[in-house]
């Protein structure tokens, strides 16, 4: 054996194979951080963004307090603002908003907090959140109809009778299945999401979609197509 | 230097064990893991094959109660809890779907039985059940104990102590010879037609409104939609229940009947910014729109906004009379001041000149309770969830900071729906 397939043997193939092993612990450990990740961000500072900052943007300008754009982006304009908004209501002035400087614009850090209408904002949040993970590559149109579909079963006999209970049926949506439904709704797919709430429909009132190219489910293919928008159809 | 081979071997088997060591520490880690949700899912999907089980049993219970009662108020009691219970089996059988087990025949058949019962519920007492609609009771009846009985078998299929959950592969097996049993010629079951929700009649609809109108060439609905929208892009269809072009335009699309040519949907997503109109001018901007693309004598009768998006809702006003059935929506965006999407399904399935009953009663005899301050009083036509219309009176009004719209029955001044208007600083605001 000569001495560079000694070292490949005895020296390299063992390094890798620990590096390999190293490697699943870590990713096993940043799946549990990602967790805790989630949970953590309950504060918006400067560099925070999304539809929270959006609410809060809004409330600071309708009261007088902000005068920039409403446009989601915790930047140095609103953070003048919220110091400003601190100083009037005799909180400790530092610019980020923590449980108590929330408490006293009136809104709630822990969730999503932008519904409308009769629906709930849970209801909103979850569609917001189906929207996104199935469809986010998809046109504007094509999102409606994803949220839709899920509100046309909610209406169906054949499936279950509330958003939740459609969205978690085991095996119905794939974004459940791949964890992908907790990912964070853009803007977007809570427009569509809203849409679909006030009763937008472009579907028709269809109860299933799929994607032709990947679909491998037979039984689906042998429902009559009622639309195609992107990359999705549409049957009932 | 050189040096001793020895070591290259030493090194080799440390590295080796290391990694034997770590690996099995993953795989110790990993199959807790594994054991500690399979156990926690089991708990879950058990509860749920339990709560079926158990929700079949009280129905039963019911429904057979129900044969034994002429009297209409324990009827109408009894009913509304067979309805409870077949909303509790649908929630539990939802949660024992599988990749390849389909339950939607059962849910089908729990959920219209339960739209049924409450559907029965909500005419007694002043009406009583009929010897037809009794009937069907007696069949669906049997159908729910013969489908409690193969529920209870397939639990017992399952080795003693064992969960369902746990024995996956046979649990699955033996629910799915039930769902089988079900889908198969060997249960029959009464079809169960009736204007309620999920009653099979809904399905075909037939949009009112287009009825004897002309068929439009997708030339001439191009060439329209640039006039009102400006251009259009890609061409589709849409089949079903009222056939359509589907046209793309910016990111969003528009679908316009085929027969008639009106706008059925149309939807784009909005950009933010500063404001550049007010409510009041775009509400002015949609009725004219509307009316512009043959949608004549609608009138804003709500209207909330949201993040610079204004929804309107405009029903068709004839005589001074709302009709809320024939609904379009109108989405428009405050910061590009332009229309940004419409919704005219309800316009087009439930739009019609009517006549009106005249035997109403007087809007002065309605009564409110003490202390709601009435704002306004108009007469209504408002759809039921029966998809039939009523004509009602409309009081509008607020009690305890809160603002409601009540409606009573034209004809005898009955209540017959309360609506309150959810405020919410975050969300959408009531403005018209």
């Amino acid at each position: 054996m000569s001495t560079n397939q000694k070292i490949m043997r005895y020296v390299v193939a063992p390094i890798l194979l620990v590096a390999l092993v190293a490697g699943v612990l870590l990713a096993l450990n940043a799946f549990e951080f990602k967790e805790v990740e989630a949970e953590a961000a309950s504060v918006l500072k400067k560099g925070s963004s999304g539809s929270l900052v959006k609410t809060l943007q809004t409330k600071l300008k309708r009261w007088g307090y902000y005068t920039g754009s409403v446009d989601g982006i915790y930047g140095s304009r609103t953070v003048t603002a919220v110091k400003y908004f601190q100083r009037s209501n005799g909180l400790t002035v530092d610019g980020v908003v923590g449980q108590k400087t929330a408490q006293a614009l009136g809104m709630s850090l822990s969730s999503g907090s932008s519904g409308g209408g009769s629906y709930s904002s849970a209801d909103l949040s979850l569609l917001a959140r189906v929207v996104y993970s199935e469809a986010r590559g998809e046109p504007y149109t094509g999102q409606v109809a994803v949220a839709a579909v899920v509100l046309n079963r909610v209406k169906s006999s054949s499936f279950p009778n509330t958003i939740s209970g459609v969205v978690y049926q085991p095996w119905a949506f794939t974004a459940v299945n791949d964890g992908q439904i907790n990912l964070t709704p853009n803007d977007r797919a809570w427009q569509a999401a809203r849409d679909a709430l006030n009763g937008w429909d472009p579907t028709y009132g269809c109860l299933y979609y799929y994607n032709p190219k990947t679909a491998t489910n037979s039984w689906i293919r042998q429902k009559k197509v009622h639309l195609a928008i992107g990359s999705h159809v549409f049957c009932l | 230097m050189k040096i001793d081979p020895k070591i290259y071997k030493i090194l080799a088997i440390i590295l080796i064990m290391l990694l034997v060591a770590g690996l099995a520490t993953t795989l110790g880690i990993l199959v807790n893991k594994e054991q500690k949700h399979r156990v926690q899912m089991g708990a879950v999907y058990d509860e749920a094959y339990y709560a079926c089980l158990d929700g079949l049993g009280d129905l039963e219970n019911k429904l057979s109660k129900l044969q034994v009662t002429r009297y209409p108020k324990t009827q109408k009691n009894l009913l509304q809890e067979a309805y409870t219970d077949c909303e509790v089996i649908g929630v539990s059988l939802a949660r024992l779907s599988d990749k390849n087990l389909d339950s939607g025949k059962l849910l089908k058949f729990i959920n219209q039985l339960g739209g049924f019962s409450y559907y029965l519920s909500q005419k007694l007492p002043d009406e009583p059940i009929t010897t037809e609609e009794n009937q069907k009771l007696i069949k669906l009846t049997e159908v729910v104990t013969a489908l409690e009985k193969a529920f209870a078998e397939a639990g017992e299929q399952v080795a003693v102590g064992g969960s369902l959950y746990d024995e996956l592969g046979e649990g699955i097996k033996t629910l799915q010879g039930v769902y089988d049993a079900f889908d198969q010629t060997t249960v029959d079951y009464p079809e169960m037609i009736y204007d309620g929700p999920f009653s099979e009649g809904l399905l075909d609809r037939e949009a009112k409104f287009l009825k004897g109108k002309e068929e439009v060439s997708a030339d001439t609905v191009r060439e329209r939609l640039t006039s009102v929208l400006g251009e259009v892009g890609e061409q589709g269809e849409t089949e079903g229940a009222i056939p359509s072009y589907l046209f793309s335009i910016g990111e969003g699309s528009v679908e316009v009947s085929k027969v008639g040519g009106y706008i059925v949907e149309y939807s784009t997503p909005h950009v933010e910014g500063e404001y550049t109109a007010t409510v009041e001018q775009v509400i002015n901007t949609a009725t004219v729109f509307l009316s512009y693309i043959g949608y004549n004598d609608m009138q804003a009768v709500w209207a909330s906004e949201n993040d610079g998006l204004v929804y309107i809702n405009f029903a068709y006003v004839k005589e001074d009379v709302i009709y809320y059935p024939d609904l379009i929506k109108v989405k428009i965006s405050l910061t590009e001041s332009k229309i940004v999407g419409l919704e005219a399904q309800n316009y087009l399935y439930n739009h019609t000149e009517r006549t009106l009953e005249s035997d109403v009663k007087s809007i002065d005899e309605i009564t409110v309770k003490e202390g709601f301050e009435v704002s306004s009083k108009r007469l209504t036509v408002i759809p039921t969830e029966w998809n039939t219309e009523i004509l009602a009176y409309e009081v509008a009004g607020s009690y305890n900071d809160s603002r409601y719209y009540i409606y009573y029955d034209a004809k005898t001044l009955e209540e017959i729906k309360v609506m309150r208007v959810i405020k919410d600083e975050n969300q959408g605001e009531l403005i018209v």
